[in-house]
């Protein structure tokens, strides 16, 4: 092309693009908001963000995306010093993102932070480090047409042994066309989800364990969780789970549940709210976790804590903005939409979530005793994993519970002596 | 006047090195100083995220091979490595020697083969795993429409990582392929018609100058699978997530999780340090052993 014929067109591209209507640099604060959320919760999230950039006076605009791998893309962000404005917390604001977080404890909505979860997102010195818009309320989440199918009245079930009579059933009466309770064990967390519950229930909330020495560095009875991975290999024995447990993905688990052939999952409510919206006929509910009595809990519980929570980083170029976001997000009409978009009551008193219009079950637990996650409230940061692995080679037959719990032990040795 | 054609001659011969200035400052950028930090975190007790962290010394090179794991996963490593190898250059080889025949398709044939290649192994991993999985996987159902039971042979351990080595090579023979077609290319058609004058039948042709000429392909191929088969993480990734239990672990699966999920970034970098080793003694060694094999024309 002729050079005579490239300098107009350059000029033309160049005066289009700064006639292209926008935003002006300068003009804007630009923020960045990652987030960990489920499809269904990103939706509502991006619906609420858009609103937000539509309806804000300051000129602020909210960039929202999510990560499938949050976890680790916060890790490599944290490790660089370079995080997002606004980003989920999801149960870790003070242990792995406290050294980062804004202090939020002077936000108009702090003093609206429910009691219950309030010492969950403050740091020892005070610091809230999170806005708890969700608590995790959960136990066992069951489809409620399966258990009618097989005669179960899921509210019956109150100890472990009732618990388990209800698996045998499901199990032959379906001629293992129904799995009991499906594992999407792929991701060793996801074994690791359910020796959490059930440590949380059993030696978490048994008023004679001393689960707290695990915080504190004293002598621990490691037995106990011997016991409960022992009762996970039983249940693996037993044809509980799918057969594949060990190797199957979170979507091969939503399918079963849409089927019809699955009857209980432990990985939360949202499990179900999510399949309700493949299938809206689901009829879906939820028990608390029966505790294994030989460890001293006698109670089933519900497993309590923070859900979705979201914190802004402390030394972010746009703090007050953020601050703005977070405070939209805090009103309660729009606390109440990611409330229900993961089924879960919310952290902040002024927000109203009718749960039970979605689920009656909601309102039958008010007075269950709940408890923390047992990895958040005793364990070091980054010995989940160890609890995962051991959880897994308990299941796949290559460690005894008890060899099991030995290589823990050491883990848990080492960030100990880590963390002094 | 003198000077200045003596700097332009200068400058004409050595001006062709500044071509090399971008290669070295992305290398710098992206091999050196990482690698350097990966060095120096090696010696900390750093979880990841922080941006506090101790200098520990060699506490982390001690405690590598106290990992319950360790034993494991660097037999896994090895199939990985070797078995990886040898399969892609026979199966390379082979699809080579194939395609060099004037027969109908070849073109067709080599796209097909190739094609895999052009696919991510995190894809590939999971293409595989939709075919594998028990509950609803493609072959488990074939097996269950004949009445056969297929098995969860993603939770086989032993067996799992040899299927991992099959997936890798079915993905990475059609590379193999392209070097050795180059290779037999390059091999002048006067060895033949001499060899054919001598007498000689299709085997002693092959062993006696195929095989021997196309060493510098062979050594480049195999260095070059070596290094991917050693690192192989993609297919492990989405394939079978290095379990169940561990079990189908690699160098580079324990290492991501070190880092991530047990947050021991200090001991993953010093994992990543020995495992540097491990490629490079391999590496050289097979460079070493295969040059010997040349032949001088």
């Amino acid at each position: 092309m002729k050079r005579k014929h490239l300098t107009p067109i350059i000029s033309l591209a160049l005066a289009s693009a700064l006639c292209v209507p926008g935003y002006a640099a300068g003009d804007v604060i630009e923020l960045e908001y990652l987030s960990g959320a489920s499809e269904y919760m990103y939706e509502v999230m991006e619906g609420l963000i858009d609103d937000f950039n539509e309806t804000n006076t300051d000129n602020i605009h909210v960039t929202i995306s999510k990560s499938p791998d949050y976890e680790s893309v916060m890790r490599t962000r944290m490790a660089s010093n370079n995080l997002p404005d606004i980003f989920d917390t999801h149960g870790w604001s003070v242990r792995r993102y406290g050294e980062y977080l804004y202090d939020l404890s002077n936000e108009s909505w702090a003093e609206q932070v429910s009691p219950t979860v309030i010492d969950t997102v403050t740091d020892d010195n005070g610091k809230l480090c999170s806005m708890p818009v969700a608590i995790i309320f959960e136990g066992l989440s069951y489809n409620a047409d399966v258990l009618t199918q097989y005669g179960i009245d899921p509210l019956s079930i109150d100890s472990m042994d009732k618990l388990e009579a209800a698996f045998e059933t499901i199990k032959t009466e379906s001629n293992g066309e129904v799995v009991p309770l499906y594992m999407p064990g792929s991701d060793v967390g996801i074994v690791g989800c359910l020796a959490n519950i059930m440590l949380a229930s059993s030696v978490g909330g048994s008023p004679v364990s001393n689960a707290n020495a695990l915080v504190t560095g004293e002598e621990f009875d490691w037995s106990q969780m011997a016991t409960v991975f022992a009762k996970m290999q039983e249940w693996n024995e037993k044809g509980y789970y799918n057969e594949d447990c060990l190797t199957t993905q979170w979507a091969d688990m939503m399918q079963a549940v849409v089927e019809g052939k699955c009857a209980f999952t432990y990985l939360g409510n949202e499990v179900m709210v999510n399949a309700a919206l493949t299938d809206p006929e689901l009829n879906w509910g939820f028990i608390p976790l029966p505790p294994i009595e030989e460890l001293g809990a006698t109670e089933p519980v519900l497993i309590g804590g923070e859900r979705t929570g979201y914190g802004i980083w402390k030394d972010g170029e746009n703090v007050e903005a953020a601050r703005k976001v977070l405070e939209y997000l805090a009103q309660p009409e729009n606390a109440k939409l990611q409330c229900e978009a993961i089924g879960a009551p919310s952290g902040l008193l002024n927000c109203d979530v009718d749960l039970t219009a979605m689920n009656e079950c909601y309102s039958l637990y008010t007075d269950t005793t709940i408890v923390g996650q047992f990895d958040r409230t005793y364990l070091p940061n980054g010995l989940y994993n160890a609890l995962s692995d051991g959880a897994a080679k308990v299941l796949i037959g290559s460690y005894t519970p008890d060899e099991a719990v030995e290589m823990i032990k050491i883990e848990y040795e080492n960030l100990m002596k880590a963390g002094e | 006047m003198m000077k200045k054609k003596k700097m332009h001659s200068i400058w004409r011969k050595y001006s062709v090195n500044l071509m090399y200035v971008p290669v070295l400052v992305l290398l710098l950028f992206f091999i050196v100083y990482p690698f350097c930090k990966g060095m120096r975190f090696s010696f900390t007790d750093w979880n990841g995220y922080s941006q506090k962290w101790n200098f520990v010394g060699l506490y982390n090179y001690k405690h590598i091979f106290e990992n319950p794991d360790i034993t494991n996963t660097i037999k896994n490593t090895f199939i990985y490595g070797f078995g990886s190898t040898l399969f892609q250059n026979i199966f390379g080889l082979c699809y080579a020697l194939l395609l060099e025949k004037k027969i109908r398709g070849t073109k067709i044939a080599r796209t097909i083969i190739y094609l895999p290649s052009m696919i991510s192994g995190l894809i590939m991993g999971y293409i595989w795993y939709f075919m594998l999985k028990r509950s609803g996987g493609a072959l488990p159902e074939i097996f269950a429409m004949l009445g056969l039971d297929f098995g969860d042979l993603l939770a086989k351990g032993n067996i799992t990582v040899w299927i991992i080595v099959a997936v890798n090579v079915f993905q990475a023979a059609g590379g193999s392929m392209i070097f050795y077609q180059a290779g037999l290319q390059s091999i002048s058609p006067t060895y033949y018609e001499a060899a054919e004058l001598d007498g000689a039948g299709s085997i002693q042709k092959f062993f006696k100058i195929t095989l021997p000429l196309l060493i510098p392909s062979i050594e480049f191929t195999i260095v070059l699978n070596l290094i991917g088969g050693f690192k192989l993480f993609d297919v492990i990734k989405s394939l079978t997530n290095g379990g169940p239990a561990s079990t189908t672990e690699s160098l580079s699966t324990l290492m991501y999780r070190m880092y991530f999920a047990k947050e021991q970034a200090g001991l993953a970098a010093a994992l990543g340090n020995v495992m540097f080793v491990l490629i490079i003694v391999i590496s050289l060694s097979a460079l070493w052993f295969l040059r010997r094999k040349e032949v001088e024309l």
